[in-house]
């Protein structure tokens, strides 16, 4: 599947899906104008790439676990209600046989993106690799 | 008794451009203020929710004219010692004030355990509003301030009232702040 690659602006983070480098990522500050519309196109694309999950791609992409990084710097309450979305579509990419780790970074003293990041792990019920940088 | 110092303050018409200009604004205030980055991104979070809710909500009365310019809404943020206090002030449709009232005072009710169960539920359970409004705004502000929201109502007309909101955000509002 084709690369997603959105550029981050002042009220959108950079959206990065790279299935040949494994590695999918979220980066900068998220609150768009219409949050709806902005999240669709990428959970469209999670959607066909859990789709296009067959034997022989699982074991392409198992050969490295699938990591999924969050790097954001803040992000509005409707923004949450999206990346969960995002997490349920992650979590079924997980049901289907592909390994994921889900690394979520936080600035150092902003303990409240810390705790944004327990509730939708525990909300989604997968575990987080926490990282203040 | 020491008087809170106005830092930001805003009247007129709100759109999506007015708040990035004032989150702009709190940025430049920070770092002239030399306001801690805990307490930077609670100040942040607080207005960025009040401000969309009010952004969110004008649409049913952009075209009330009647109702401007003196009950434009309003945003103010003020400071004293090491203690912040976001107000907004907007029309609303009386016939909203009720539910309003029953969420803030739900809120108002629960503890920090409380808020962010009912957080991590409307999350998961919630339907987005017809504005891209998730339901989560209250909650989010009443967990980064730890304190009850004050509300109140002053009436404008027989469909509309003035609706204020105030919220304080003080150091020790989480458990988190060094």
């Amino acid at each position: 599947m084709n690369k997603y690659h959105l550029e981050e602006t002042e009220f959108t983070p950079e959206i990065v899906f790279d299935p040949d480098k494994c590695e999918f990522s979220f980066k900068g500050v998220s609150r768009p104008e219409d949050v709806i519309k902005f999240y669709e196109p990428a959970i469209d694309w999670l959607k066909e790439f859990d789709a296009y999950i067959t034997t022989s791609t699982k074991e392409k992409y198992n050969a490295n676990a699938l990591k999924v990084i969050f790097h954001l710097s803040y992000f509005n309450s409707s923004s949450s209600k999206m990346l969960l979305q995002i997490l349920e579509i992650i979590k079924k990419i997980q049901i289907d046989g592909l390994d994921i780790s889900i690394d979520w970074f936080y600035d150092e003293n902003d303990e409240q993106m810390y705790d944004d990041g327990m509730d939708l792990s525990e909300t989604i019920d997968i575990p987080f690799n926490y990282y203040s940088v | 008794m020491p008087e809170r110092e106005t830092i930001l303050f805003y009247q007129g018409p709100f759109n999506f451009e007015i708040i990035g200009h004032l989150l702009n604004s709190l940025k430049d205030e920070t770092e002239s203020r030399k306001i801690s980055l805990p307490m930077y991104k609670k100040i942040l979070s607080v207005m960025i929710e009040a401000l969309e809710n009010v952004f969110k909500y004008s649409e049913f009365f952009e075209n009330e004219n009647e109702l401007f310019p003196d009950y434009y809404p309003k945003f103010l943020l003020q400071g004293l010692n090491n203690e912040y206090f976001v107000t907004t002030s907007n029309p609303i449709l009386n016939k909203d004030i009720e539910r309003l009232s029953e969420h803030i005072k739900t809120i108002n009710s629960l503890d920090r355990e409380g808020l962010r169960q009912m957080f991590r539920n409307t999350l998961t359970n919630g339907k987005f509003s017809s504005k891209g409004g998730a339901g989560l705004g209250f909650i989010e502000m009443a967990k980064v301030s730890g304190e009850d929201i004050d509300f109140s109502f002053s009436p404008i007309n027989e469909l509309f009232s003035y609706y204020t909101c105030k919220i304080n955000i003080a150091a020790n509002s989480t458990n988190f702040e060094s």
